[in-house]
């Protein structure tokens, strides 16, 4: 497994995660760092550099799993006075902290990604935004940033070029929505988190202040130097033939060790929850896991050898999402969990599109109920309907979307649950792990 | 610009293609339903009501924010939008209490319309309440969360055409509502404008409503306080105005208004009104016949004329008074009493004003505001455009936001600009004509010469080093500020009160027009109140006919004897070089006739026109209250308001406008200019008007200026005076001239004084909302000098001059520069004219703390 790696040195149990060691500058050229850049700046033409991302395959890991280098061409192509480039290293979603942990184990990977993209997409001002809440990881990053502009990797004509590139960090509210793009693009210009309708615009033609933007994930763009240094054959050989390349899985819930995982895309949830998290704690069998955090339908028992990758998940109803991997165990009871999650986006949605507002409360106070050992049938009909009228409902994120996936996924494959809590008229599990704490 | 094509509904459109579907739709009558959507602001978006389904598009799109695109196909229409519609009203009715029956709103509501029209009758959805907190100490403004729809219409229209940014959406999700940004009461312009655009009863005033939107008589009329002219409607029952509402898409305003405009309204209706004629018996005012008064003046007057000649009557005409009434008033002057002795304050206190800026029409300073609006530069200059006449301010905004305009903003004090100009020149009091000369010189320096060459010759002798070393204003500024002005297409200046106020007004104008004939840009004057144009167009000018004839011109004379049919007289002004209050104080006048005027707190002497007033023989004040003037008066006459009669208003843009009777006079008062006539035929005149109208057409008649206009045709947007400038480039030398200054060597601070920003004149003071929101004078001075004085704010000090010295609360501020202090001219209590005496002159002050 250790090979199979592109990314993390070496992946992190979550009770290390506060020992994790950054790596400065020195390290990083030491072992190899600001080659990749040294490549594209020196040898590379920007289209050379979308053309090799392009036959890499690499796909988007924020989540949408969008071709990276498609989304480079697009920009590249739009007409702008002056293209931006923002880096999105908000973590909202519950349970995952993947990108945190590449921040805080490799700064300098990530802005090399993000000089390099920016050479491609010829953008002389790029973001980097992050959650607030990161303090360390910021000031990780500011040291880092530092670093290179003092060694002439950022500033102006870098590398002894004609191009010029100033990254400045940008701090995200710790709200969901406000790592949606377009709400990015908001808090960039300094006004509150609101996503925008889209359609029409769409950040790779009408972005940051009208302009042509590139909004790339953090893991995306760490990809970068080790693509465009080694190739994309090599890149191409990790991973499954759509999805190449690797993923960092953050593994959480009832598993005996819980972590941030490199893993090749498409490596089974199997392997995942038995080798990486040793199997499930306290004796515990598997009953469900959440690969993208609270955003998409479980997978059960029976599909435990799904291999991880975007088509894969995509095909049985569920997603990827930025690989947040939530397991739970048969004594976790799933009400509850779902309670957390219907939470959580309640708490979460920002109020500007009705559907959301007034949805996510509704379907948390059902859920409550049930759980509460107060509902009826009547009331698990009700979650169904809500759900699926609020399927084609028009708002401008994805967080309702993610909300109905995974209440109604959770409604569909254990509906006996919810009986047993209507008919029980209590919660049978004493159940004390609530994943979601708001 | 560029076109599309797109087919709505089946129809081929060509649209614009910076348009969005929502716009080309309405263009081609094609209806779409709205709720947050207001043309006046940016689309929102947040409602979703205006929902329309795009061929190859996965999701219904809002058609107010998506732009037309080339071949697209919209329907408006489809079952599923209509559905999603649907829904979606029924979700923001979900935490709506339809409490119809007690909500202001009702009749006017966005959301009960939409619903109504929707056919929802039912509600299948449900949730459970959520505790909100009601706003009701937010003075003038009430916020009611349980009706808000968070459409964020009120933060928008605040933030893009207000430029206060008051609101925000305070929490998220479900519990959404909003709040002042900092979550204090809110402090902000009251304009208002959050009321206006409320799609339902979320936001309202408090001033409570006790009629049904349904029983309100809309009639339109034009704001009575500043020289904008808003056109406004005032709502009506039963001989009551509950309120007043301006219409989008009419008149300058575009539907915005200020605070005075908004909330202003209630002298109309208290107690204060004069109700009868009022005859002075000793020390008293008693209350008296029509019959009695008017025989009484006419008596007087006749036998004042018979023993001393017509001369020795003068009077005062008003600034807000109609035209109508003004031009009665001339006339019975100079017909009836046979005297040149009429004028008004603005000319008497500003070395000729009216006169000399509007006579030869060589200064093009009367510009509609169109001027603004398709600008790309603009500069203020004396003028602060947030405050005074805030409607303006309004304008500018839009087109900062429309147009990506530039704002320049140059003021003895730092007055500065919401959003923050990109030029501001805090200059100093007085140089003003050397700051523009040497403005010209930088632009001219940096570009081939062209113009007159007496003009060029004089600029050669001016050295920025001086200009910038005297005028405070920094070279670099000054540079920058030319630059940007060679740069513009469009440029426009305005300038304001400090200027019109200005002892060296008349120059700081004349030097302006220079500067605009070489960037080839327009001047915009702005006037203080609503009348302040059509007084002198009129003819209420000691020197001037109507129209701005000089009464010295033989062959106008002989034009307005066979209009008026009788023999006018020869001899002008009384006295050069002094005004009406100059002659009353020499003992010249022995009677004076007051129309609508405070020359008590308004004249720039406040000593002396007291003493002017106990002075003369006969004084008659006609006004709405009994102001610190009518106390002197021997007969006092009461004039209806603006809302009980007709008439017309010239605005700042010599825009005519018209108000209307909206209900009955109070009490026995009456118009203004009916007041005249029966004066004038009771002293043997033959006044034959029935109507307002009358009147107007024989104004239109008399004066080239208002030719061609009929009574009738003036609508909704008024029509424009014909002011065409003759000469648009005409230069002149204008040299700067040291202004005298008064004052004593211990008295270090330049005094200027104007109007506090919810008040303009005395007449706001009568209106119970403008005095919740200022009932106290203060002085402004800058936190530096307070420091010297070892000053903090809201101390009590004494402001001293050589004249005289009032006491008066501080505000330490940063608006006033060092050395500057400033005195709102608006309360009674601390009459800001005591310290005032000579017209030309820089008064100088000192400041003693009181011991407390």
């Amino acid at each position: 497994m250790s090979e199979q790696r592109i990314l993390l040195p070496a992946d992190v149990t979550m009770t290390d995660f506060n020992s994790i060691e950054p790596l400065f500058i020195e390290g990083y050229i030491d072992r190899g760092g600001y080659k990749g850049l040294s490549k594209a700046i020196n040898e590379l033409k920007p289209t050379d550099i979308i053309e090799e991302v392009k036959k890499s395959g690499l796909r988007g890991r924020g989540g949408a799993g969008f071709p990276t280098g498609k989304k480079w061409e697009l920009v590249a192509a739009a007409r702008g006075d002056k293209n931006y480039l923002c880096c999105n290293a908000s973590e909202g979603e519950p349970e995952t902290f993947k990108d945190r942990t590449l921040i805080r184990s490799n700064p300098h990977q990530l802005i090399e990604g993000i000089i390099i993209s920016a050479y491609s997409i010829n953008a002389n001002n790029a973001y980097i935004y992050i959650n607030e809440k990161y303090t360390e990881e910021i000031l990780i990053l500011e040291r880092a940033l530092r670093e290179a502009e003092d060694n002439r990797y950022t500033g102006k004509g870098i590398l002894g070029s004609k191009f010029s590139i100033n990254i400045e960090i940008k701090r995200c509210p710790d709200k969901y929505v406000a790592g949606e793009e377009t709400a990015m693009m908001e808090v960039i210009e300094g006004r509150p988190a609101k996503p925008w309708q889209k359609p029409p615009y769409y950040p790779a033609n009408r972005g940051l202040y009208g302009m042509p933007t590139l909004v790339n994930n953090t893991e995306t763009l760490s990809n970068i130097p080790h693509i465009v240094l080694k190739g994309s054959e090599w890149f191409s050989k990790f991973g499954s033939p759509k999805s190449p390349g690797t993923m960092v899985f953050t593994l959480s819930g009832d598993v005996k060790r819980p972590g941030i995982y490199e893993l090749p895309l498409g490596t089974p949830l199997r392997k995942i929850v038995y080798q990486c998290g040793n199997g499930l704690k306290d004796g515990m069998l598997f009953k469900a896991a959440f690969p993208s955090g609270p955003s998409n339908s479980p997978v059960t028992e029976s599909q435990l050898d799904i291999p991880l990758d975007f088509d894969s998940l995509k095909g049985i109803g569920s997603g990827l999402g930025s690989a947040g991997v939530i397991i739970l165990g048969d004594s976790t009871c799933i009400v509850d969990t779902v309670l957390g999650f219907s939470r959580f986006f309640m708490e979460e949605s920002c109020g500007q599109c009705p559907p959301c507002q007034m949805g996510t409360v509704k379907i948390f106070r059902l859920i409550q109920k049930i759980e509460d050992g107060n509902g009826d049938m009547k009331d698990l009909t009700d979650i169904e309907n809500t759900c699926s009228s609020l399927k084609g409902q028009v708002v401008y994120c994805h967080l309702l979307k993610g909300a109905i996936n995974s209440i109604e996924g959770v409604v569909k494959k254990f509906k006996g649950k919810f009986e047993s809590h209507i008919n029980e008229r209590k919660c049978i599990y004493k159940a004390e792990s609530t994943l979601i704490h708001s | 610009m560029k076109k599309v094509t797109l087919t709505i509904d089946g129809k081929k459109i060509v649209a614009d293609s910076k348009k969005t579907v929502l716009e080309a739709a309405a263009e081609n009558d094609i209806y779409i339903p709205t709720m947050c959507y207001l043309k006046k602001l940016n689309p929102i978006g947040s409602c979703r009501v205006c929902l329309v389904d795009i061929e190859g598009a996965d999701d219904p799109m809002t058609s107010c924010q998506l732009p037309v695109m080339e071949g697209m196909v919209v329907s408006t229409k489809s079952d599923r939008v209509i559905e999603l519609r649907q829904l979606m009203v029924k979700l923001i009715l979900v935490n709506h209490p339809v409490d119809c029956t007690v909500c202001e709103r009702s009749g006017e509501c966005r959301l009960q319309d939409i619903t109504y029209e929707f056919g929802i009758s039912r509600q299948d959805l449900k949730a459970e309440p959520v505790e909100r907190v009601k706003k009701y100490d937010w003075k003038l403004i009430r916020y009611n969360p349980y009706l808000c729809v968070l459409c964020e219409r009120c933060i928008m229209v605040c933030h893009e055409v207000q430029g206060v940014s008051t609101y925000k959406i305070k929490n998220n999700g479900f519990r959404s509502v909003i709040d002042t940004v900092d979550e204090k009461p809110l402090d902000c312009d009251f304009c208002g404008q959050c009321i206006a655009v409320c799609p339902v009863g979320a936001m309202s005033s408090g001033l409570v409503l006790q009629a049904r939107s349904w029983e309100l008589n809309k009639v339109r009329s034009v704001c009575s306080y500043c020289g904008v002219g808003c056109p406004i409607n005032l709502d009506v029952k039963k001989g009551k105005v509950y309120r007043v509402t301006s219409d989008d898409n009419i008149g300058i305003n575009n539907g915005n208004l200020c605070a005075m405009g908004r909330f202003g309204y209630q002298f109309i209706d208290t107690e204060d009104r004069i109700k009868t004629p009022l005859i002075r018996k000793g020390d008293r005012l008693v209350p008296a016949s029509w019959d009695e008064a008017l025989k009484l003046v006419s008596a007087k007057f006749k036998e004042i004329k018979n023993s001393h000649g017509g001369d020795a009557i003068a009077g005062i005409g008003s600034e807000r008074a109609s035209n109508e009434d003004n031009y009665l008033f001339q006339k019975f002057f100079r017909t009836v009493l046979v005297s040149h002795n009429i004028d008004n304050l603005l000319n008497m206190e500003n070395s000729s004003f009216g006169s000399e800026v509007f006579e030869k029409f060589d200064l093009p300073i009367i510009n509609s505001t169109e001027y603004i609006t398709k600008s790309d530069i603009i500069f203020t200059f004396g003028a602060d455009a947030c405050e005074e006449n805030p409607v303006i301010g309004n304008i500018i905004r839009v087109t900062m936001r429309d147009r990506e305009a530039r704002l320049i903003v140059g003021s003895s004090r730092d007055v500065g600009f919401r959003p923050p100009p990109d030029f501001r020149m805090v200059y100093k009091y007085g140089t003003e004509v050397l700051l523009i000369n040497g403005i010209i010189k930088s632009i001219i320096g940096s570009r081939e010469s062209e113009g007159i060459k007496e003009f060029l010759d004089y600029l050669k002798g001016i050295k920025l080093e001086d200009v910038s070393s005297r005028t405070s204003v920094s070279k670099d500024l000054i540079k920058a500020i030319s630059l940007s002005l060679i740069k513009s297409k469009s440029p426009v200046i305005l300038c304001g009160r400090e200027i019109y106020k200005h002892p060296r007004g008349v120059e700081i104008i004349h030097a302006l027009q220079n500067l605009a004939n070489i960037i080839n840009g327009n001047i915009i004057l702005y006037r203080e109140y609503c009348n302040s144009q059509g007084v002198n167009d009129m003819g209420v000018l000691p020197d001037k006919y109507p129209g701005y004839k000089n009464v010295a011109d033989l062959e106008a004379k002989g034009d307005f004897e066979k209009v008026w049919g009788v023999t006018l007289p020869v001899k002008g002004r009384m006295t050069a070089g002094r005004n009406i209050i100059d002659d009353v104080v020499d003992g010249k006048i022995k009677a004076l006739y007051i129309m609508g005027e405070d020359i008590v707190l308004r004249s720039h002497n406040g000593n002396q026109a007291r003493e002017a007033l106990k002075k003369i023989d006969f004084l008659i004040v006609q006004d709405m209250f009994l102001s610190e003037t009518a106390l002197f008066a021997d007969v006092v006459f009461p004039s209806a308001s603006f809302s009980e009669r007709e008439g017309t208003f010239t605005n700042m843009e010599g825009r005519i406008q018209k108000i209307n009777k909206a209900i009955e006079p109070i009490g026995e008062s009456r118009a203004d200019w009916v007041i005249i006539k029966e004066l004038a035929n009771k002293m043997g005149g033959s006044f034959k008007y029935s109507f307002t109208e009358d009147v107007f057409k024989e104004i239109a008649a008399a004066i080239p200026l208002y030719g061609g206009i009929t009574y009738s045709s003036i609508k909704n947007n008024g029509k424009l005076a014909n002011y065409q400038s003759q000469s648009k480039k005409k230069f002149r030398v204008v040299q700067h001239s040291e202004i005298e200054s008064i004052g004593d060597s211990d008295m270090p601070f330049i005094f200027l004084s104007g109007n506090t920003f919810f008040h303009l004149g005395t007449l706001s003071r009568k209106s119970a909302a403008m005095n919740m929101l200022t009932s106290e004078c203060i002085v402004e001075i800058n936190p530096s000098d307070a420091e010297k004085l070892k000053i903090n704010d809201k101390d009590t000090v004494t402001v001293k001059s050589k004249n005289g010295n009032i006491t008066i609360k501080t505000k330490v501020t940063n608006k006033s520069p060092q050395g500057v202090v400033f005195i709102p001219v608006n309360f009674e209590n601390a009459p800001a004219n005591i310290l005032t005496n000579k017209k030309d002159a820089v008064i100088r002050v000192k400041i003693i703390k009181n011991e407390q």
